[in-house]
């Protein structure tokens, strides 16, 4: 089958003093539509890093992207949203709640920007709160939840769109296993539902959920 | 002590270290406490400071109310003054004065300047003491030997060189010589503007023209009476002059006003406006420092966290936080005065005109110390915000803040909203204002004055009495030079007037209209003019004829009327060839009308039409001329050369000076509105762009705190244009509030302002739209930069925080 996402020599580093620090090289990676990968690997090796080109959020990097035959790195930054609107959901590592907003509107923004009918956006949020079973927390602000519970709230915002592909940073890190191993098996059903999955963990449990698994140090991709 | 002088110390440090930041503070308040500043030194010498007059509260004019009538007040003649000196006990001294221009001769050049006569007892009546030399002796106040005459000490320095041996010497004044027998104290506030004063003779002639109210008087209230008593007294004494000379004095009735209202006079409202300007000024700019002394402050929240953890006890923290302030409005308080001096003296430019002894502000003592309270109390007002919020501070919150990555502050993020509300709200009150004052002023440039002063040029001659003795020379010397000055090429038409429209002068008749009350005369504007005059001027016969060569002293006397006039005596029948009497000078004689000219503005443009009657000059010729020349170019002013020259080639002697465009004359007119709206204008820009950084300001620091918020916006599919225009809807939403206040509090302040308002209400819906339209493009400016900031926020960087 096609690749959805294919990276060719992907390299990305930052520049210290007259120093470059690579964080990114030559990575060159596949993955199907439909595809469960997790990305492991030491911490600072890059995982975020890879997981921000993949979902388009970092741009400042070279080599060829290409997402469903686009060329990503040709793109200009309004054909890119477009495309990142349309397909892809993004689980951020430190959650990255809106502040000021309560669970039940943070899980509204993405819907806010794609067009969707306000009547239609309730029910979806009314949804997915159902989902996570975290109803009774939906008028509270990210300051009032524990860390997991802000972790799940992350976690519920980046599908409640219904992304095609899912990138997940770290999404159980702060749960304890039996929410971790909850939020694992939504992965799978979603996975098995057609979504892609692309999902850094440090855990070999969380991992197994996956078909596949890059690992990568110092920048670099080691193939399996 | 010592912990404030290390408060003084440590504040000073951290200023010195962020030099930006003190010297855009320093700047902010120097034009806020300027402003202030230099608006004070207009109001204490305007207002404030005392006429160099002893015990000037004390002091009165006294005025002739003419209660059948109902004319305004008017002077007294010299008779008049006589009666009354001595008649009022309540009254301890009563002195007059004369104001006249003369001729002084040094050398050939003869000069035109401003010579008071004053009785007796002037000054004594104002206190006033001769410097140099002596005053007048009794006797120089006789008839034929009132030869002396005292310089005022501007006229001694700037004249003759501040030359002491002038004293006992000679000056040619009027043809006549006078001696020099002392000088006058400098008195640099003095209203009268006299160059020179000479003694007051009681001539049989004088004396005779009862009805002839030339003489401004002064009195002085004696010991322990009140203004009551000496009023009552002066009612009595009327009476009884009345009843001894009832065709000049019947219903008339003395009156007093205190010379400290006259003082402020018509300066006061728009001093009194420009005051409250510059106070809402001053609010704006402290608005805005709280503001940005607020971010500075939360910036510095570790810093006072970790001070209150080692024992710094809250007070020890406010007052290290005022301290700063103070000593940053005391640096911005010091600038402020070069800003103020500064000024002035482009305020001072508009001249004596636009206010009362506005040559005289400068900024001295009493500016400096107000200037240093102002400061102080611009210092609490802007510190004591964060100040405060240091107080309020969460210790755990504020050390642990960073590891919780929380954007947080939203009452602080409040705090600084209300404030650029306000500071909306308060421009729009000064830009309503200013608008309110721009649609007056350029109402009454635009208004039909009855004539048009475009294009004209005009001077003024007075022949020297001496040489000009009898009326034909007099005649004679109008008619040639008019008709030289026609002869010039690039002149349109010439004329000439005794007095000219939108000059202080007011030269008034009284006249009766047949079949009315010949005892009780109506009266009117008085010119004399000669045929070509109304031509010149562009002002239209709108009935029968303009006054002709032929219209000589030999000729049987004529008036042309002014439309309302005509209107008014005559309604609804031809005023052209009717008769009435006309009393001029103590002389009444029969004249009658041969033509109707329209309505002219005499003093102010706005003001309603004056009924004016107008006669031959060639019938009543005065000394006092004044050319009117329209050029058939663009440009008056170029004809100055040719008609100087024209009038001394017909005689060398006489003194011609005021060589000026007439629309020069209506600009001085209107100059004193002119500066109230220009300063109100510049004050509300000045706000308007206080408020604008503010709001630039607070939409910066947000867009900085929120940047995560947006990349996580962008990162959950936010598009560029999402996040600016959240930017814009918080930042226009500030402004729409701040409109929305100022809108509610602008009618209170314009609703006080509607004395000085011409041909617009106080509610003026243009003035407010173009207001609100203004405050939003210019908010949506200030919104821009930020907004772009937080669009091209870099979701990756942004969060990675
Ligand atoms: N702005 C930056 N400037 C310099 N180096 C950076 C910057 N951002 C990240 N890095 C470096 O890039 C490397 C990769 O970071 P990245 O966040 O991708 O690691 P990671 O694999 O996700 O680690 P973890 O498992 O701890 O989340 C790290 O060494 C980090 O220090
Ligand atoms: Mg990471």
């Amino acid at each position: 089958m096609k690749s959805m996402i294919s990276l060719r020599n992907v390299d990305k580093y930052f520049q210290q003093g007259p120093e470059r620090f690579y964080v990114l090289r030559r990575v060159t990676l596949d993955i199907k539509p439909g595809e469960f990968v997790a990305v492991m690997g030491p911490s600072g090796a890059g995982k975020s890093t890879l997981l921000h080109v993949l979902g388009m959020h970092d741009t400042a990097w070279s080599g060829e992207y290409l997402f469903l035959d686009q060329p990503i790195h040709q793109l200009d930054r309004k054909k890119r949203l477009e495309i990142y609107k349309k397909y892809f959901g993004f689980v951020f590592q430190s959650y990255h709640l809106l502040d000021d907003l309560t669970v039940a509107e943070n899980l509204d923004v993405p819907l806010s920007y794609r067009d969707i009918k306000k009547s239609e956006r309730q029910a979806i949020v009314a949804d997915i709160l159902d989902r996570f079973r975290i109803v009774g927390k939906k008028d509270l602000f990210p300051s009032q939840l524990s860390g997991g519970q802000q972790q799940l709230v992350g976690v519920a915002r980046a599908i409640v769109a219904n992304p095609k592909i899912i990138l997940a940073d770290e999404p159980t890190g702060n749960l304890h296993s039996s929410q971790g191993a909850e939020i694992m098996e939504m992965f799978k059903q979603l996975n098995e539902e057609g979504a892609t999955i692309v999902m850094v963990t440090h855990s070999e449990t969380n991992a197994a959920y996956a078909h596949r698994i890059v690992r990568i140090v110092d920048g670099w991709i080691e193939q399996q | 002590m010592t912990s404030l002088w290390e408060d003084l110390r440590y504040a000073a440090r951290l200023l010195a270290r962020q030099p930006a930041f003190t010297a855009a503070v320093v700047l902010l308040l120097a034009l806020g406490i300027g402003a202030n500043a230099a608006i004070f030194s207009l109001v204490d010498s305007v207002l404030l400071r005392p006429l160099p007059y002893r015990d000037l509260d004390r002091l009165y004019y006294v005025w002739m109310r003419d209660n059948v009538h109902g004319r305004p007040p008017a002077l007294l003649s010299v008779a008049e003054l006589l009666d009354f000196n001595g008649q009022v006990r309540s009254l301890s001294h009563f002195a007059g004065l004369l104001h006249q221009p003369v001729t002084v001769t040094r050398g050939s050049e003869p000069e035109r300047v401003v010579g008071a006569f004053v009785s007796k007892t002037y000054f004594d009546t104002l206190g006033i003491p001769i410097h140099r030399g002596r005053p007048f002796l009794p006797e120089e106040y006789q008839p034929g030997r009132n030869q002396a005459v005292l310089l005022t000490d501007s006229f001694w320095q700037n004249q003759l060189g501040g030359d002491p041996s002038v004293v006992g010497r000679i000056l040619r004044i009027d043809s006549e010589i006078h001696t020099v027998v002392g000088i006058l104290p400098p008195m640099e506030a003095e209203t009268r503007g006299a160059d020179l004063y000479l003694p007051l003779p009681f001539t049989p002639e004088l004396l005779a023209a009862r009805d002839g109210r030339v003489v401004t008087a002064l009195a002085r209230l004696a010991p322990g009476a009140t203004e009551q008593q000496a009023a009552a007294e002066l009612r009595a004494a009327s009476l009884r002059v009345a009843a001894a000379h009832p065709a000049s004095n019947d219903g008339i009735e003395a009156v007093l006003t205190p010379v400290m209202d006259d003082v402020r006079g018509s300066a006061g409202q728009p001093l009194a406006v420009l005051a409250a300007a510059v106070g809402i000024v001053l609010l704006v700019a402290c608005a805005n420092l709280a503001g940005l002394l607020l971010v500075r402050a939360s910036g510095r929240r570790k810093e006072i966290a970790v001070r209150s953890a080692l024992g710094a006890s809250q007070g020890r923290i406010f007052r290290q936080m005022i301290t700063e302030s103070m000593l940053l409005a005391l640096l911005g308080g010091a600038a402020g005065i070069a800003v103020a001096a500064w000024s002035v003296r482009a305020i001072r430019n508009w001249g004596v005109l636009a206010l009362p002894r506005l040559e005289l502000a400068s900024i001295g003592v009493r500016a400096l110390v107000f200037t240093a309270l102002v400061s102080l109390a611009a210092g609490v007002l802007f510190g004591s915000a964060p100040a405060l919020q240091a107080l309020r501070l969460n210790l755990a919150s504020a050390l642990n803040e960073e590891s919780r990555g929380s954007s947080g502050g939203r009452a602080r993020g409040l705090t600084r909203s209300i404030l650029v509300v306000a500071e909306v709200a308060l421009s729009v009150i000064l830009l309503v204002s200013a608008g309110l004052l721009l649609r007056t002023y350029s109402g009454l440039t635009r208004l039909d004055l009855g004539f048009d002063p475009s294009r004209v040029l005009t001077m003024r001659v007075v022949l020297p009495a001496a040489l000009y003795a009898d009326d034909p020379s007099r005649a004679l010397f109008l008619r040639r030079v008019v008709s030289r000055l026609n002869s010039l090429p690039g002149v349109a038409a010439a004329g000439g007037a005794a007095v000219l429209p939108m000059t202080s002068a007011n030269w008034r008749c009284q006249f009766a209209v047949d079949g009315s009350d010949a005892s009780s005369p109506e009266s009117a504007d008085y010119n004399a003019v000669d045929p070509s005059y109304f031509d010149s001027i562009g002002a239209r016969i709108l009935s029968g004829r303009p006054f002709s060569d032929t219209d000589t002293g030999a000729a049987p006397p004529v008036v042309i009327v002014s439309q309302s006039l005509a209107n008014r005596y005559y309604p609804r029948q031809d005023a052209v060839g009717r008769s009435l009497t006309l009393h001029l000078i103590g002389h009444s004689q029969r004249v009658t009308i041969v033509g109707v000219v329209r309505d002219m503005a005499l003093k102010t443009p706005e003001e309603t039409p004056r009924p004016i009657l107008y006669q031959p000059h060639a019938q009543q010729p005065w000394r006092f001329i004044h050319f009117t020349i329209r050029a058939s170019g663009a440009d008056p002013a170029s004809l100055a050369t040719a008609a100087r020259r024209a009038v001394h080639e017909i005689d060398s002697q006489v003194p011609l000076d005021r060589v000026q465009p007439f629309s020069a004359l209506i600009g001085r007119v209107l100059s004193s509105r002119q500066l109230a709206m220009v300063l109100l204008i510049a004050f509300a820009a000045l706000a308007v762009l206080l408020a604008a950084v503010g709001l630039y300001g607070v939409l910066a620091v947000a867009v900085a705190h929120r940047s995560r918020e947006f990349g996580i916006r962008m990162a959950l599919g936010a598009r560029p244009a999402d996040v600016l225009a959240l930017v814009f809807k918080d930042g226009l939403g500030l402004t729409a509030a701040g409109l929305a206040a100022g809108f509610a509090a602008a009618p209170l302040a314009t609703y006080a302002l509607r004395q000085m308002l011409y041909g617009v209400t106080f509610l003026d819906p243009l003035t407010f739209a173009t207001v609100a339209a203004l405050i939003l493009a210019i908010s949506a400016a200030a919104c821009l930069l930020p907004a772009r900031r937080a669009a091209r926020v870099d979701p990756s960087t942004a969060l990675r925080e």
